[in-house]
């Protein structure tokens, strides 16, 4: 119970952090915490609690953003399943490569998806933006934070115990 | 709690909900999104000051680069203003001659900017006021500088801005030195591409490109940036030209919504 509503919180905590950070270092010093969010949950709590963070961290995303309401939550759920698939077949425990791998396969993974839905959207998706514009610095501020992000996390867990 | 709830039950609200999200546009969530806006703004507020503070600490060299630099071009600027006025005297004096209508004046409501949307699939920003101050969806946002955008969404005492270089925006512009019209929209690089030019048309970079009159929600005459590269004619997309926007979105402070 008491992670269902930590859970939101820490959405709310982490979007006002990524855009402390976008605000201070623009689009390469800005990790994707919210994706980061969905993967702790999903290492340490299983796949309804990574499911429920994708939602409530879907729902801050679609009220900032300027595409369609729903965007962000259905590409966060993918990658929250997409994660199971991953821990599967080549995840090991305790292993920070493999930590770091997943947020590089997700990251990607989230960045294919949203290219869909903006082609959807916008017809027309240039492949070389995506990659240098939103998926290159993503990634890279993202596998960078990480580590760091998930230590945190852990701290966080075990301070209020869930 | 979670963990009581079947998980075949789970999977299957995992695909149902996005797509129920997505393609069917519930007045719930519409209400949710501006809500959640709505109480986001004063949160963002409350971050936003020690985080402008940390800029101008973090950017002091670049500061006072500019301050040299505006310095410099001050003081040219001074000398093409005693130019300029001779010049608007002129016009005053023609125009009357002429019989032209005066140019309208357009009613603004100043705004601060809130926040800025931290995502790389879109620009847009939050403003200071809403609803509850007779701002509506679709009026254009501007700075002393140009065109920074248009307001997409309202809550009560905060409004959603889609900025200039968001690939969802888009305006009817024109070349200020050609006069040749097109299409200016955004994109995820950050500027702008200007496409619908006609094949021959004359686009140099440098080009300052602003408003038309064809477009009905922006006044004409406003600066919306300068091209900085030029694309051959008959490429694969219709563009034809990068545009750099006048505003520097990301350090924009104040705006103003044009009423």
């Amino acid at each position: 119970m008491r992670q269902v509503l930590v859970i939101p919180i820490l959405c709310y905590l982490f979007q006002l952090l990524e855009y402390a950070c976008f605000s201070l270092f623009g689009r390469w010093g800005d990790p994707h915490l919210m994706l980061l969010l969905v993967i702790f949950f999903y290492l340490y709590s299983g796949i309804r609690f990574s499911l429920w963070a994708a939602l409530c961290a879907g729902i801050l995303k679609d009220c900032f953003s300027t595409m369609p309401f729903g965007a962000h939550i259905f590409s966060y759920m993918v990658c929250a399943c997409l994660a199971v698939f991953i821990r599967r077949h080549w995840y090991e425990r305790g292993s920070s490569a493999s930590k770091l791998m997943m947020v590089f396969l997700l990251t990607t993974a989230h960045t294919l998806i949203m290219a869909f839905l903006f082609k959807m959207v916008f017809e027309e998706v240039r492949w070389t933006e995506v990659l240098a514009s939103v998926w290159l610095p993503e990634m890279l501020a993202t596998m960078v934070a990480a580590l760091f992000i998930f230590r945190r996390l852990l701290d966080v867990a075990r301070l209020l115990r869930f | 709690m979670l963990r009581k709830i079947p998980k075949n039950l789970i999977y299957v609200v995992v695909i149902v909900a996005p797509f129920w999200l997505l393609f069917f546009n519930s007045p719930f969530w519409h209400g949710l999104k501006l809500k959640t806006m709505g109480a986001a703004a004063s949160a963002l507020s409350i971050v936003n000051v020690p985080l402008k503070e940390a800029g101008i600490l973090l950017s002091y060299r670049k500061t006072y680069a500019d301050h040299k630099k505006a310095q410099r071009e001050n003081m040219a600027l001074r000398a093409r203003s005693v130019e300029l006025d001779e010049l608007r005297d002129e016009n005053v004096r023609l125009t009357g001659l002429l019989g032209f209508k005066a140019r309208q004046d357009f009613l603004t409501s100043a705004a601060r900017v809130i926040s800025r949307d931290p995502a790389n699939w879109n620009s847009s920003m939050m403003i200071s006021k809403g609803r509850a101050e007779g701002i509506r969806p679709g009026m254009p946002v501007i700075n002393s500088l140009g065109v920074v955008g248009k307001v997409a969404e309202v809550a009560e005492h905060a409004a959603k801005v889609i900025l200039v270089n968001d690939p969802g925006f888009s305006i009817a512009v024109v070349n200020q030195r050609s006069r040749e019209a097109g299409l200016l929209s955004g994109s995820l690089t950050g500027k702008c591409r200007l496409s619908y030019l006609p094949e021959e048309a004359d686009v140099k970079a440098g080009d300052p490109i602003v408003t038309s009159a064809l477009s009905n929600a922006f006044p004409e005459g406003l600066l919306v940036g300068r091209v900085v590269n030029v694309y051959p004619a008959g490429g694969i997309s219709d563009a034809r030209a990068e545009v750099k926007p006048a505003v520097e979105v990301a350090k924009i402070e104040e705006v103003l919504v044009v009423k």
